[in-house]
C-alpha cells in the first residue's frame, strides 16, 4: 500500500513537473506546479516530516502560488514573446541530462560500493518520537541552535522587499 | 521496499526538469517557477537524508528554504514588473 501510494505520488510529481516546463502558458504552468507541490507534500508526509508537509501546502500551494498567479494575471507575461534559440534549447537539454546521468551514476556507484545504509527500510514507525512533541523540538532547534541563521533569513526577506520596491519605483521614474 | 535511493533519484529527476525549464524557457515567471521546482527537489533530498540518516532530528534546513522562497517570490514580483510595464503604458 505504501509502495503504491509512494509511486503514485512520485509519478504525479514528475508528470506535473514536466507539465510546468512544457506548458506554453504561464497560468497552466502555475497550476501544474501546485499539483507538483501537493504530490511532494505527500512524499514529505510519508517520510515522517508531517509539519513540513503542512507548511509546504500552506506556504507554497497557498501563499507563493497565489502570488505567482497574481503576478501572471496582473502582468500578462504572454504579451512578451521570446522564441528560444534552437542552440540554447539543445544545449539546455544536453546539459540537464548530463547532470541527471551524473546524479544517477553517482547513486548507482554508491550502491555498488555497498553503502547499505542507503537502502534501509522506510516506515513511519521507525522514526524516534520526540520528547515534548515535534513542534516543540523544532522550535528548540530553530530558535536556540539555529537562531542566527534564522534571523539572517529575515534580513534576506527585508532585502528582497526593498529590492522589489526599488525596482518598481525606478520604473515609475522612467515613465 | 522504498529506499533512500528511490527518493534521491526522484529528487534528481525533479531537479533536472527544473534545470531544463530554467535554461529553455524565456518567460521570467516560468523561469521562477522552475527554480521553485529545483528548490523543491533539494528539499526532498534534505528530508530524505534527515529521515534515513538522522531519524531523531528535524530537518531544520528545510525551513530556510521556505523563508528564501518567500523573499524571492516577493522580489520576483517586483522584478517581473520591470520589463512589461513600459509596453503596457505606452
Amino acid at each position: 500500500m505504501t509502495l503504491i501510494v509512494c509511486y503514485g505520488l512520485a509519478t504525479t510529481a514528475v508528470t506535473a513537473a514536466l507539465l510546468v516546463v512544457l506548458m506554453s502558458r504561464a497560468v497552466y504552468s502555475a497550476l501544474a506546479l501546485i499539483v507538483c507541490f501537493g504530490a511532494t507534500a505527500g512524499l514529505f508526509f510519508q517520510l515522517g516530516a508531517q509539519f513540513i508537509a503542512a507548511v509546504q501546502v500552506i506556504v507554497y500551494a497557498g501563499a507563493i502560488m497565489v502570488l505567482f498567479l497574481f503576478v501572471i494575471m496582473l502582468l500578462d507575461p504572454e504579451s512578451e514573446v521570446f522564441l528560444p534559440s534552437r542552440l540554447k534549447k539543445v544545449s539546455g537539454f544536453a546539459l540537464a541530462f548530463a547532470v541527471l546521468f551524473t546524479l544517477v551514476l553517482l547513486q548507482a556507484a554508491d550502491r555498488w560500493a555497498a553503502v547499505q545504509v542507503l537502502t534501509g527500510p522506510i516506515a513511519g514507525t521507525e522514526r524516534a518520537s520526540w520528547p515534548g512533541g515535534e513542534i516543540e523540538t523544532l522550535a528548540h532547534s530553530l530558535f536556540r541552535d539555529y537562531l542566527l541563521p534564522f534571523e539572517v533569513t529575515s534580513i534576506l526577506i527585508l532585502v528582497a522587499v526593498l529590492g522589489a520596491v526599488v525596482l518598481t519605483r525606478q520604473n515609475h521614474e522612467e515613465e | 521496499m522504498i529506499s533512500a535511493t528511490h527518493y534521491l533519484t526522484l529528487a534528481a529527476i525533479l531537479f533536472v526538469i527544473g534545470t531544463v525549464g530554467v535554461i529553455t524557457r524565456r518567460n521570467v515567471i516560468t523561469m521562477f517557477m522552475c527554480v521553485e521546482l529545483m528548490l523543491n527537489a533539494v528539499n526532498l533530498t534534505f528530508i530524505t537524508f534527515s529521515h534515513f540518516f538522522e531519524p531523531d532530528r528535524w530537518p531544520d534546513l528545510c525551513f530556510f528554504r521556505h523563508d528564501g522562497g518567500r523573499g524571492r517570490g516577493s522580489c520576483g514580483s517586483g522584478a517581473d514588473r520591470r520589463p512589461f510595464s513600459p509596453h503596457r503604458h505606452s
